[in-house]
């Protein structure tokens, strides 16, 4: 009875999971551009970032692309005079890292047993004592709290 | 319309949850079978059994819905001579189109959820080929990161992907070996072939599930391990490249890595019992068809009976 309870349960852990919402939001060719931009200079304007873009844009398109941006958590910006200067709050590295894990998760995260191999910094953001353990783990190995005999 | 999709909607998910049910009790048995299939076939194998499900209910509803092709099962009707599909007319009462909502529901939230999934999938592929850095055109690229990682991505365009990290670990010898190893999970869709079974096996008990997903992974990995040697003649590089990344992973993985180390050395297994595989899941199929015709028929029957 208890089986049977835990595998309904898992059914329908695995629909909500699909309602879950990504860690990384969507983003578009422009926003990408943008970021590329802001990472390259570390700190910049919105007229910066139109100068070193391709794109015919005006300069309120771009405007417009940095706060959706600032509004995804990818940027922050600082007022300077009348301008707001932008910043990038993640790293190139952390995004990727968070979209191979929103990747991961699409293939089930707890059936992922092949994939976890290469995954253990990306884990690291989701579960800190996970990583922990996993770090511990690989510095003592012989360490007895360890919760599977090493290798 | 919407009636007669409902019909349709309801004998499939009855038939899919029973075929199922036969398969993830029956995989301790075939599991073993796997285990003894040549590396080369094995992961085709498992493909092909994580499947029977959504193959056999759907040729269960068809067998519902045109009875006389079932004629090749069971000789001897139920009904006589009165031959007719075996699915609710659901058009006429307030049961009968609360059981094809309900299904047509079902079916459609699962439709929905896949492409969802499928879609969000391939927004994130597009963006990640976009950050990372393309070092041969629609073959790899390089992804920044200090983790020793690689990996084949996508569902109908796989590209693989290569962290710097792992780039510092290997030598170029070394990098040949991970690409066509990588290269092999690319050439057989491994991505899109993970994606299908994540589906097709959602409705088994979790423990079995989750065996059976890594199972399937381990022989993917296997398979691929195999081309790679086979193309390059290079079994010790591989293991030694194996043995130095096992080191950087957790201790759970050391299990996995012999595992991939004895396929790698018993490449086809000396009694190949992996020749009766094919009759088997063949076996399965047919069984979960038949079972499945008959035991869906008089719950169908069942519901008529309660409309009528």
């Amino acid at each position: 009875m208890n089986t049977v309870s835990e595998g309904n349960n898992s059914v329908i852990k695995g629909w909500l999971h699909q309602l879950k919402r990504s860690r990384t939001p969507s983003l578009g060719q422009r926003e990408l551009n943008a970021l590329d931009v802001v990472w390259a200079k570390g700190q910049c304007s919105a007229q910066d970032v139109l100068d070193e873009l391709d794109d015919d844009v005006s300069l309120s398109t771009v405007q417009s692309t940095l706060e959706r941006l600032h509004r995804k958590i990818l940027l922050q910006r600082t007022k300077s005079g009348r301008a707001f200067l932008y910043q990038a709050k993640v790293t190139r590295s952390e995004l990727i890292s968070s979209l191979i894990h929103d990747i991961r998760d699409d293939f089930g995260a707890e059936d992922g047993t092949a994939l976890i191999v290469g995954f253990i910094d990306f884990l690291a953001s989701t579960d800190p004592d996970l990583h922990q353990r996993m770090r511990g783990a690989l510095e003592n190995p012989d360490d007895s709290d360890s919760p599977e005999p090493p290798c | 319309m919407l009636s007669g999709m409902g019909e349709v909607f309801l004998s499939l998910i009855l038939s899919f949850i029973g075929c199922s049910a036969i398969s993830a009790f029956g995989y301790t048995m075939f599991s073993r079978l796997f285990s003894t299939s040549p590396v080369y076939s094995a992961s085709t194998l498992s493909f092909c059994y994580g499947i029977i499900p959504v193959l056999a209910s759907v040729a269960v509803a068809i067998m519902l819905l045109k009875p006389h092709w079932a004629e090749l099962f069971f000789h001897e009707h139920c009904h006589g001579n009165v031959c007719g599909p075996h699915v609710p007319d659901v058009s006429n009462t307030i049961a009968g189109i609360s059981f094809a909502a309900m299904a047509a529901m079902m079916v459609g939230g699962t439709v929905y959820f896949i492409g969802r999934q499928a879609w969000r999938n391939r927004r994130r592929q597009s963006t990640l080929r976009t950050l990372a850095n393309e070092v041969s055109p629609d073959q790899w690229s390089r992804i920044p990161g200090a983790a020793p990682v690689a990996f084949t991505g996508g569902l109908l365009r796989p590209h693989i992907y290569v962290s710097d990290g792992m780039m510092d670990v290997l030598s170029d010898d070394e990098l040949q070996l991970l690409l066509l190893h990588e290269q092999s999970h690319m050439r057989h869709r491994d991505p899109l072939g993970r994606f299908i079974l994540n589906w097709s096996t959602r409705l088994w008990p979790r423990h079995l599930r989750r065996r059976f997903l890594a199972d399937h992974a381990l022989c993917c990995e296997q398979r691929a391990d195999y081309e790679a040697v086979n193309y390059t003649g290079r079994e010790g590089e591989l293991l030694a490249v194996l043995e130095r990344l096992s080191e950087l992973r957790g201790v759970k993985q050391c299990e996995y890595v012999e595992q991939r180390r004895l396929a790698l050395r018993n490449k086809v297994p000396s009694d190949n019992r992996g020749r009766t595989a094919v009759p088997l899941l063949a076996g399965l199929f047919v069984t979960e068809v038949v079972l499945q015709t008959y035991l869906v028929h008089p719950v169908m029957d069942f519901i008529m009976m309660l409309e009528s």
